[in-house]
């Protein structure tokens, strides 16, 4: 026999040999099956002590509208005029008077603001779709929240901050602007659609992560927030016009 | 700089921006007092649809979403990037119609079309090979694509806000 050929023979056994003693990196079965069931967002998840919030809040309005002592403990900062006449105070600072009176950087902000929003509402847009079962139904609901809530809160975090600027350089007028009201109070009630969602229907979301179609309650929180994100824009926009 | 405006540019279209402002919608938008507000509002929305939609793709083909092929999210997104074009394109041309020589002698209005021209052909033809040809790994010249769609479609937003500002 050749023993040209013989050695390369045995170098090819001996390869396949290693190749068969390799064993997988730790944990492949637990990968395979996140990937098949897309069970792999236990990352956002939300808190439960997040209920904290809105019980504090509702808490804290009942306590003032049914107990007297702490009424009048907090009447004196609940007075409207007082807060107008902060919003004033905050105008005559030198940060607002900067941004008002500044050439291009206002401009920016809005801008940024607009941006932000579009990065925002995108994938919250494609969120909310699959909550009611119209697109991205191929795909587990765990999956399209962990790909696209990152951005979503990314853009969210943009916003705010340009929004709190925007706020800053005008904020007599905002407090005085109804649409400024009901935007605010939009956006409140967003939240507290995202935070309900998050931790009631979505903490057991492993009952219907592939199954179609979605809950009931799923669907009613995925068409409010289309509808209320479409009421904010609408209300911001027209903000805009009353003042200019 | 990138401004320009159409009537330094094209001052033979006069006669056919004065035809436009004398149309019946051009002077319905312009004399009722709810359609100005509302269509720029849609416009708004629109375009936020169309830029939302257009950063997953270019996201995805930039590498920073993963989990789906460049083709599966393309297709997904396909209908909004549509619709919201289109969307996007009516409702500016009635806001065009409704008071032309504000638009065609506005320095941002200009690049914004021309960038928007751009973006559009792109996202038509070239865009389409794009994700078509990226398959299993993502080339450098995909990545430059996305890069590129993104930077352009940012710029439409910083040009159209630029219209009210100058």
């Amino acid at each position: 026999m050749n023993p040209a050929r013989n050695r390369l023979d045995q170098l090819i056994d001996e390869g396949l040999a290693s190749y068969a003693n390799a064993a997988p990196r730790w944990g492949l079965e637990t990968r395979v099956l996140r990937n098949v069931l897309g069970k792999d967002s236990a990352a956002y998840r939300f808190p439960r002590w997040a209920w904290a919030i809105p019980a504090l809040v509702i808490g804290f309005a009942l306590g003032i509208a049914v107990a007297p002592p702490i009424r009048t403990m907090f009447s004196a900062a609940l007075n409207p005029s007082l807060i107008g006449e902060w919003c004033a105070r905050l105008e005559a600072s030198s940060l607002s008077t900067r941004i008002r009176e500044s050439e291009l950087f206002w401009w920016y902000i809005e801008g940024g603001h607009l941006m932000a929003l579009a990065v925002m509402l995108g994938p919250a847009l494609m969120l909310d779709l699959r909550l009611i079962g119209v697109l991205w139904t191929g795909d587990p609901v765990s999956k399209v929240e962990k790909r696209f809530l990152p951005i979503t809160i990314t853009g969210f975090g943009v916003v705010v901050a340009t929004g709190l600027l925007l706020f800053i350089s005008e904020p007599v007028k905002c407090y005085e602007s109804p649409y400024f009201r009901i935007k605010m109070c939009l956006i409140l009630i967003a939240g507290l659609n995202a935070l309900v969602f998050h931790s009631t229907i979505d903490r057991r979301r492993d009952e219907w992560n592939t199954t179609l179609p979605t809950p009931r309650s799923a669907r009613v929180a995925g068409v409010l927030g289309l509808l209320i994100w479409t009421a904010v824009i609408f209300a911001g926009r027209y903000m805009a016009y009353t003042f200019s | 700089m990138i401004w320009f405006s159409f009537s330094k540019v094209f001052p033979e279209l006069t006669p056919f921006v004065k035809w436009c402002g004398a149309t019946w919608i051009g002077t319905y938008v312009r004399h009722a007092a709810w359609a100005f507000k509302f269509i720029e509002t849609v416009h708004i929305l629109a375009w936020v649809v169309l830029l939302g939609s257009t950063l997953l793709v270019n996201l995805r083909l930039l590498g920073m979403i993963r989990g789906w092929s460049v083709e599966q999210m393309a297709h997904s997104v396909s209908i909004f990037i549509h619709a919201s074009l289109l969307l996007v394109a009516v409702t500016g041309i009635l806001m065009f119609l409704s008071n032309p020589f504000r638009y065609y002698d506005n320095l941002a209005f200009g690049p914004k079309i021309l960038f928007f021209a751009i973006a559009a052909l792109y996202q038509l033809t070239l865009y389409r090979w794009v994700v078509r040809s990226s398959k299993g790994g993502i080339p450098l010249w995909a990545r430059i694509a996305g890069g590129s769609s993104l930077l352009l479609w940012f710029a439409i937003g910083a040009t159209g806000r630029a219209i009210g500002a100058i």
